[in-house]
């Protein structure tokens, strides 16, 4: 399981031009929720603060493994939508990059990764985190 | 999606085997089965493969999920289970690095075989083939948004992209008899499945409650044939295969009991399809009812309407789409361990309840999906909603599932 962290908000919002970004918030429900980062609660979290600060969020999707096709096949979106913003891990926004070639992609979440045995002699245990 | 590959070829493996040692196979039937180097078909052909070679394979274990200890755990309580789990000496983990840690941790006495490694994170797609978009900190390979093909990322990396079948050209056939199937005479492994025997003969039987990774129940009726010297009708997917024995899989009496059947199924709820978010090819019933082309109910349609459960997490149960064939409560119990599932109340008022018959989301339910993947119908499905709106209204997402 890829095991993710929130981005903090400031650093969401930055990303965001409230002027011109039309916005979707589109959340995995798998890994990401099994980390308490993403799922129904904070997909509507999330939307809710961006529009309290005047963000033009128009919807939301809430699908099951962004990071495979058929299920990102069912996001329609809307015209007017120009920006995606993710709960999703590093794999599941370069799916939805590859997939939304002309929207801009926000990631809202980093990857923690996975904890495994790093050192088998020392049983030494670690983290081993996606590259982006 | 956690991307893996393998990392011993078949001779490396059995280097680390000896004749005596008790194997178990185990594989996750997540992450590396979307993969296509991991599940049930896979161990079935590496169980064929060691068992040719002379080693002594006592199961084969599938696990919804192999990256969650408490999964694992349920293996060493199971009372049916846990014998088998004790006598092994050996563990063939089909599973990304992490869920063969899991294993590792809770099966301490036993010797656990690693042949796959772990390389990051990628995406399953079917045009594009499977692929790694972003690589651990410790591979060395560059992260591609794109994605790197797997083919590619092995021939890199030293590693191999498929399942240990491919090292070698073919499996030999041991131990087969001969039966005969609608007056021809094929060969197959004696004490096999029938339904699983003629299926890979090419006689397709009608089933719904059958499937090859659970132990068969025979309650859907639709996989009867008639087998010559035994009486009556008898469902196939609970029969096994004998040496000279004589199977009709298809005849006209056969044809009305099933297309019977199948009006009764849909005679016992409101199937309308219109308002299932499962209605994309991924239905078996509604598979099965354009096959037998039935355009009419001869019986009366039970128009109770059922509340649907929306508390879980992962997934909705909506009773009025269920034909009670058991796989989920099968394959909670068996694949996932959590035994969450069961039939409540008798006859007519059976449904299928989650916990002691409470909301799914105050049950122990881990969301693994495996039950999911098991529904033949719409009765279960993944929580996929669109919001919109101000007060960001939840709508369901009729669409793409993946079975």
């Amino acid at each position: 399981m890829n095991k993710t962290r929130p981005r903090k908000y400031n650093e969401i919002k930055k990303l965001i031009d409230v002027e011109n970004d039309v916005i979707s918030v589109i959340s995995c429900n798998t890994c990401v929720r099994l980390s308490n980062t993403g799922g129904e609660k904070k997909l509507r979290m999330l939307a809710n603060r961006l529009r309290k600060d005047n963000v033009n969020v128009v919807d939301g999707f809430l699908i099951t493994m962004p990071c495979v096709d058929s299920y990102l096949e069912n996001v329609k979106l809307h015209h007017s939508v120009n920006t995606l913003v993710m709960l999703a891990c590093s794999c599941g926004c370069a799916n939805t990059t590859t997939h939304f070639p002309d929207k801009k992609i926000v990631p809202a979440l980093q990857d923690r990764g996975t904890e495994i045995i790093l050192d088998v002699k020392t049983n030494k245990k670690g983290w081993r985190v996606p590259k982006v | 999606m956690i991307i893996s590959l393998r990392s011993l070829s078949y001779d490396d493996l059995k280097k680390q085997l000896s004749k005596d040692d008790k194997i178990i196979i185990w594989s996750c039937d997540t992450c590396i089965r979307f993969i296509g180097i991991g599940g049930f078909d896979k161990m079935k052909i590496l169980e064929k493969m060691l068992k040719h070679d002379g080693y002594n394979v006592i199961k084969k274990e599938l696990i919804s999920v192999s990256c969650v200890p408490e999964l694992i755990e349920d293996r060493l309580v199971d009372k049916e289970k846990k014998s088998i789990f004790k006598d092994a000496t050996v563990i063939i983990v089909i599973a990304c690095e992490e869920g063969i840690e899991c294993v590792e941790e809770v099966f301490k006495d036993k010797k656990v075989i690693r042949a796959f490694k772990t390389l990051g994170v990628g995406n399953i797609s079917e045009k594009r083939g499977n692929l790694l978009t972003n690589p651990y900190d410790d591979v060395d390979l560059e992260p591609k948004v794109e994605g790197i093909l797997l083919n590619e990322v092995a021939k890199k990396l030293d590693l191999y992209d498929t399942f240990f079948d491919a090292d070698i050209e073919e499996i030999p056939e041991d131990g087969l008899v001969e039966i005969t199937i609608n007056g021809k005479k094929f060969k197959c492994n004696e004490g096999e499945n029938l339904l699983v025997a003629c299926e890979a003969l090419g006689f397709k039987i009608p089933h719904l409650c059958f499937m090859e990774c659970l132990s068969s129940v025979g309650a859907c009726r639709l996989c009867l044939v008639k087998i010559e010297g035994m009486r009556g009708l008898v469902p196939s997917c609970t029969t096994n295969v004998r040496e000279g024995m004589v199977i009709i899989t298809d005849d006209n009496e056969l044809y009305k009991y099933r297309r019977m059947i199948l009006e009764l199924i849909l005679a016992s709820h409101e199937h309308n399809c219109l308002f299932c978010p499962n209605n994309n090819n991924n239905c078996e019933l509604q598979d099965l009812i354009y096959q037998f082309g039935i355009d009419n109910i001869r019986y009366k349609v039970n128009k109770e309407i059922l509340p649907i459960d929306i508390s879980g997490d992962a997934f909705i149960i909506d009773p009025n789409r269920c034909i009670l064939c058991g796989r989920c409560i099968r394959i909670c119990e068996e694949v996932a361990g959590i035994h969450n599932f069961g039939f409540a109340n008798r006859g007519q008022k059976t449904i299928l309840s989650a916990g002691l018959n409470q909301d799914l989301g105050k049950t122990d339910c881990v969301t693994c999906l495996a039950c999911v993947y098991a529904c033949p119908t719409g009765a279960l499905y993944e929580t996929m909603f669109h919001y919109v709106g101000e007060e960001w209204k939840p709508t369901k997402i009729y669409g793409n599932y993946k079975k």
